[in-house]
């Protein structure tokens, strides 16, 4: 079968010389409180994609429901703001079926961990060329300050007053390891150079790129991380030449610890350990087969799937 | 014809009496395994090429492998053939084959076979070395000794081993051999068929087979006495012949859709089997999801990004995706979801049929989210609804249900060879740049529709929202946005409902004593009960609808041509005259109570849930039943 | 080997094998461009006087399940989204479903002659221009069904486009050419731009030409071979790399065979296979032009595996790399050789 297309509707990029500024990028001023960590990702993001100079009609966002997922709106490309957990389902229908398209989701950790749990680890597993962004500030927010999954033991809430029962759960161990995993980072809203450079490694993976970013909410959880933001030596950050480099880091960050992201089981080492807070590219392996690569829809036209399915009747012909 | 190719003359000395007849049902059981269903299929396959009408269903049990010899656990199939075409699958069995006496007395309990019925029954375990076999066997006879059969007793065992070592592996074929001589069916088609059937298997094993074949033949020829004559009908047009199921899938490969986002349940699977077979040839994916609700979105993602998309399921799988087509919906992203309907509530009768999920298909998501939900009645049409129901999600930006149910799914009936059309397949997605000005949700106020924006199209970005929101798809609490919004959504309904052609009535369009109204699959069975009715002089007509949701125009006036309206449907309804019945607190059945509420004719309804299609039969007693009293 | 039964020409024996060898590519090119017609012909059939075939659209669309069930002419006229074509815009389709349907089959266009003494790379570049008169079509058709074609701005999509303006998915599609020149006019390296997307140039030639024309083509992702066997050609036309061949009229000693495939490693010698190397010519005798001699150690450093102790920041080139030590070579071919190594020109 010879792989026809037609030259119509794969001809829109029209000599593209248009250039992109990140006012290109830009919604309309985000509605998040003053000093939410989402506008931190939200700049990021627009940087990433003027850098990149992805086409903003070629780019879609994919979200859930929550604070964070209202990101799609502040971005002028293409955008999905769906329903409570079930970002990555949407996500993987658009890129296994238009794999030209750049997918990026955001979740926030109710989203991700909680309600959204079975697509979070299928879609690790699916490994579908997208960029996963769990921004997790550990609470509910939009619906006032529930307990999350990844909130702390003891954090009160207002459904749990006494204090969060359970220990919280942490996502990159749940990450790393789920088979197929094939690129795991974290970082952190208040390092916005970690987080830009975590956002563009993540971008040229190629494969499901899950990265967790630390946030604080500074409505319910205020107190979150203001530690790590006051005492730099309360972040560990992973380097490696393989892995996310940021110039100059280490003079506001000395503590750091060499990390090979090749290394799968030193990753779930350094994710286990919760003394310190780390940020960097925990693991990373790009030969991991991709779903949408291996369940490639064919280009068939409409005749040639006529006559194959002209084949298929003599099957069935009395 | 007028064989025998096996070289066996009928002796002379034994009266054959050949029964001529224009309709008859025959059914094979056994224990799971034996191959009844593959003998079943040949039969039916060979009768449809030879110009019978045919209409075959399975008799499932729930479990894999059920415990042998064991009434719950028979497994087989019934074969319903007419001289002219035959749309459901009859009332009772005339002719039946038991490969042991305890499936036989699972169909006797079911009052599946006729009370006159022929039985051909294996022998062997009336002489069985275990004598706790012999007393079932005794046990058996006893019970089935209450009605008026004729049992006949037949070697299939000690037969089959004059060929094969393992006589499990051979009877079906054997029982194919005693059909083909009682039914005088062409053998040379019966031999091409196992062919076909074994194909990709080694020569010897088909080659055994036409010998088991060859042999029931004969000893039919040898100990039987009677035979049955059927009429054929010539056939107009080149036919094909599947069950509901594969008709779907090849149905969604004839509209063009792209990708099956699925989670296996019964009895929605075997399209996932079937499409997992052959669509993937046409550039087709089928996704299987980590569970139902992400295939809805998967399938939901897929349309988004302009490719035609649909998701497959029942029941239960229908109840979870809920929320997803509600998005659907208020989103405008089209979308096609079958659902195959099974027993329910709950896990319910999984591999049986029922008629109980209308109201939920259409009224299950919570807001207010108008869609389409139709319903194919034949195997025919879940072949070409697939088409229209992905035209109609298209044209609409909205979602249509597609109600089959597992009648149709497991039935196997031919039908005309569809002439394929490119033009039944979606288009590639438009990538076409956006005129400025033009918004996401340019509402025709005439139509409520607007044009559909797809990712890659420059000049048409804009974020797509669950939330209330304007045209420009900006989230908006406004009250008089909201009830635009919705106004416009449920005027694409209205736009759509305008297209629809009043259906026609079945028997007297000018009115009568009786109308019966019905929807899916339900169909064949209601017009053949209506048919006898009609014969036997009563006034009575049926109309069956395609569309539920919107409903077609004109059937207020239709009602108002008949003395009673009564509903027929596979679904529970309260019946009248049980404790604290009363006119008022009826539950009724499903259609009937959309009826009622869409026309407020005082629509009543028959309905029933056996697990098991309707058997004209027992229509054409609930129509003698509710006849209105008195004359006209 | 050579005939002269094909055609007038010296080296029309060799041009018939050199285009069926890119069989693949030519159909490719003419089933997107007959797929783009037919569907550019339905679409003007059905906007044409679409109020008189609307119904008889939606008939169709909608199925044989419809029929009785869902009224054609009520669909179509509340909910088929038929826009009308304006006159400008049928004349716009007009041209350009008659400059499609010319491609569709055109197989001349895929052969240019270089009269002696011709530009080599200007006759690949025009030829380009010429055929890209099919994505300019498509482009104006796209234009013109969205309503948006502006005759000012968009009339010269209808004419001849360049190379250099065709987009990433267009250069995917390119059209095959073969080139057939005299051995004088031989001048590959302008070839370069063009080599992108799967643009596949097939360039034959009579009589001796210098030994390796092509070497100084070779970027990590560009196919590249010089055979005179037509069969070797196979692999160009499915490659997914662009790339170039230089088709011999017959084997001669003195013209170096060799083949570069992009697929085969991730080092220039693991995807250079030399297939016969001439006999270096005397240095100093000045008989042989400079030309000569660059090409063949360009091609001899290529196939050449480096020693890792020399250059710093060579060690990571060729990290993983067995350490057989290969023997001394210039620190200057091992820098081009690095450097070429860190290249991605031309790349897929």
């Amino acid at each position: 079968m010879s792989d026809s297309c037609s030259l119509l509707h794969v001809l829109h990029e029209d000599e593209d010389d248009r250039h992109f500024e990140m006012g290109d990028y830009q919604g309309p001023t985000a509605r998040w409180c003053s000093g939410c960590g989402d506008h931190s990702v939200l700049a990021a993001a627009q940087r990433l994609l003027t850098d990149e100079q992805l086409k903003p009609e070629t780019t879609v966002f994919v979200s859930g429901i929550g604070c964070s997922s209202r990101f799609p709106h502040y971005m002028k490309t293409y955008g999905f703001h769906g329903i409570h957990g079930r970002a990555l389902p949407v996500a993987t229908g658009v890129k296994l079926t238009r794999p030209e398209l750049d997918v990026f989701v955001v979740m926030g950790d109710g989203d991700c961990v909680s309600i959204g749990a079975a697509h979070w680890i299928h879609a690790l597993r699916y490994n579908v060329d997208m960029v996963a962004l769990l921004l997790d500030n550990n609470i509910y927010g939009l619906t006032k300050k529930q307990t999350s999954p990844t909130t702390p033991q003891g954090y009160k809430s207002n459904t749990q007053p006494r204090g969060s029962y359970l220990p919280a759960m942490n996502p990159l161990e749940a990450t790393l390891g789920v088979t197929n995993a094939s690129f795991v980072a974290q970082t952190a809203e208040w390092v916005p150079a970690h987080l830009f450079a975590t956002l563009k490694a993540a971008h040229q993976h190629r494969g499901f790129s899950f990265v967790r970013i630390l946030q604080r909410c500074p409505h319910f959880t205020p107190d979150m991380y203001s530690e790590a933001v006051k005492k730099p030596a309360l972040v560990q950050v992973l380097t490696h030449p393989e892995g996310i480099r940021v110039e100059g880091l280490e003079q506001l960050y000395p503590n750091q610890v060499r990390h090979d992201p090749a290394d799968i089981h030193a990753a779930r080492e350094l994710a286990e350990d919760a003394s310190v807070i780390r940020l960097g590219l925990f693991f990373r392996d790009e030969s991991r087969p991709r779903y949408e690569e291996t369940r490639a829809l064919g280009k068939h036209t409409a005749r040639e799937k006529i006559d194959l399915l002209n084949e298929e009747f003599e099957r069935y012909a009395v | 014809m007028k064989l025998p190719t096996v070289g066996v003359e009928t002796p002379t000395d034994r009266e054959v009496s050949v029964r001529r007849v224009t309709d008859i049902s025959v059914e094979i059981v056994s224990d799971s395994g034996e191959g009844a269903q593959k003998c079943g299929q040949i039969f039916g396959s060979v009768s449809a090429k030879m110009g019978n009408g045919v209409w075959t269903v399975e008799i499932i049990p729930a479990e894999v492998e059920p415990p042998p010899r064991n009434p719950a656990g028979a497994s087989g199939i019934r074969i319903r053939l007419g001289d002219r075409e035959v749309t459901n699958w009859g009332d009772e069995t005339d002719v039946a084959v038991a490969f042991n006496e305890q499936a036989l007395l699972g169909r006797h309990r079911l009052n599946a076979l006729a009370p006159n019925a022929t039985i051909l029954l294996e022998s062997m375990w009336a002489t069985h070395p275990d004598p706790s076999v012999r007393k079932q066997w005794e046990e058996a006879m006893e019970e089935l000794s209450d009605r008026e059969y004729r049992i006949i007793e037949v070697p299939m065992e000690e037969q089959c081993l004059t060929v094969v070592d393992n006589p499990r592996r051979g009877k079906n074929m054997f029982v194919l051999g005693l059909l083909s001589w009682i039914f005088d069916r062409d053998l040379e088609r019966a031999r091409d068929q196992i062919g076909h059937a074994f194909r990709g298997k080694k020569a010897e094993i088909t080659e055994r087979n036409v010998q088991l074949l060859e042999l029931g033949y004969a000893w039919g020829a040898e100990h039987l006495d009677f035979r049955y004559e059927i009429g054929t009908l010539e056939a107009s047009a080149p036919m094909v012949v599947m069950n509901g199921n594969e008709a779907v899938a090849l149905g969604a490969v004839a509209a063009g859709l792209e990708l099956a986002a699925m989670y296996p349940i019964t009895p929605a699977t075997s399209v996932s089997h079937m499409l997992g077979e052959v669509f993937e040839r046409y550039g087709g994916v089928v996704h299987q999801a980590e569970d139902e609700i992400a295939a809805a979105g998967v399938a939901i993602g897929a349309s988004y990004a302009g490719r035609c998309a649909f998701t497959i399921t029942s029941g239960p799988g229908l109840a979870l995706k809920t929320e997803f087509l509600g998005l659907a919906v208020m989103a405008e992203i089209p979308l096609v979801v079958v659902d195959v309907q099974r027993g329910g509530p709950s896990t319910g009768l999984p591999t049986k049929v029922e008629q109980s999920d209308l109201l939920a298909a259409m009224f299950g998501q919570p807001g207010d989210a108008p869609h389409v939900v139709l319903a194919p009645a034949t195997i025919e049409e879940c072949f070409h609804v697939m088409t229209t129901a992905r035209r109609i999600a298209e044209a609409l930006r909205t979602v249509v249900v597609v109600l089959s149910d597992a009648n149709l799914a497991t039935g196997v009936a031919p039908f005309p060879r569809p002439a394929l059309s490119p033009e039944w397949q979606a288009a590639p997605p438009d990538q076409r740049p956006i005129p400025e000005g033009v918004k996401p949700y340019d509402w025709d106020p005439r139509t409520g529709v607007s044009r559909r924006f797809i990712p890659g199209q420059a000049g048409g970005e804009h974020t797509l929202t669950g939330l209330a929101h304007d045209e420009r798809s900006k989230v908006a609490y406004d009250s008089a946005i909201n009830e635009r919004s919705s106004t416009m959504r449920s005027r694409k309904l209205l736009a759509f409902q305008h297209t629809l052609i009043a259906p026609e009535v079945n028997g007297d369009a000018g009115g009568g004593d009786l109308l019966v109204v019905g929807w899916g699959s339900t169909r064949g069975a209601i017009e053949e009960a209506v048919a006898r009715a009609r014969a036997q002089g009563m006034s009575v007509s049926s109309l069956h609808l395609t569309f539920l949701s919107p409903l077609p125009p004109g059937l207020k006036e239709i009602f108002g041509r008949f003395r009673k309206v009564m509903t027929v449907e596979i679904n529970y309804s309260d019946k009248k005259g049980d404790p604290f019945v009363t006119d008022h607190n009826r539950r009724r059945g499903q259609l009937s109570w959309l009826l009622r509420a869409t026309t407020l004719v005082d629509v009543d309804c028959w309905t029933r849930v056996l697990g098991e299609p309707l058997r004209p039969g027992r229509i054409l007693q609930a129509i003698r039943e509710n006849m209105p009293g008195g004359t006209r | 080997m050579p005939s002269d039964t094909s055609s007038g020409n010296g080296v029309g024996g060799v041009v018939a094998p050199a285009l069926e060898a890119l069989a693949a590519r030519l159909d490719a090119f003419h089933s997107a461009v007959a797929t783009a017609e037919e569907e550019l012909r339905s679409f003007v059939a059905h906007r044409r006087g679409a109020s008189e075939y609307r119904a008889e659209q939606a008939l169709v669309e909608l199925g044989p399940f419809a029929v009785g069930k869902i009224a054609p002419d009520r669909f179509a006229s509340i909910l088929l989204d038929l826009e009308e074509l304006t006159g400008e815009a049928e004349q716009v389709l007009d041209r350009a479903e008659y400059i499609l349907s010319a491609f569709a089959t055109e197989r001349d266009m895929h052969v240019v002659t270089v009269e002696p003494g011709g530009d080599l790379r200007d006759a690949v570049r025009e030829a380009f221009t010429q055929m890209g008169q099919v994505f300019g079509a498509a482009r104006a058709v796209e234009l013109a069904r969205a309503g948006l074609f502006d005759p000012d701005q968009h009339n010269r999509f209808l004419s001849a486009l360049p190379f250099r303006k065709w987009n990433r998915a267009e250069r995917q599609l390119a059209p095959p050419l073969v080139v057939e020149l005299d051995p004088d006019d031989l001048l590959p390296t302008g070839l370069g731009e063009f080599l992108d997307g799967q643009v596949k140039i097939v360039l034959v030639v009579r009589g001796m030409t210098t030994p390796a024309p092509l070497a100084r083509l070779i970027t990590p992702g560009t196919y590249v071979v010089q055979t005179a066997d037509p069969a070797d050609l196979t692999g160009l036309a499915v490659s997914p790399h662009p790339g170039i061949a230089l088709l011999f009229d017959q084997e001669r000693s003195e013209q170096a065979r060799f083949l570069h495939d992009p697929e085969a490693g991730a080092s220039p010698w693991e995807r250079l296979t030399i297939r016969h190397l001439p006999d270096r010519p005397e240095v100093g005798r000045g008989r042989r032009p400079p030309r000569w001699l660059e090409e063949l150690e360009h091609l001899e450093m290529l196939a050449r595996r480096p020693s890792t102790d020399t250059l710093p920041g060579t060690a990571s080139a060729l990290a993983g790399e067995a350490g057989t030590a290969p023997a001394q070579t210039a620190p200057v071919d091992q820098l081009a050789a690095w450097l070429l190594s860190q290249t991605n020109v031309g790349g897929g």
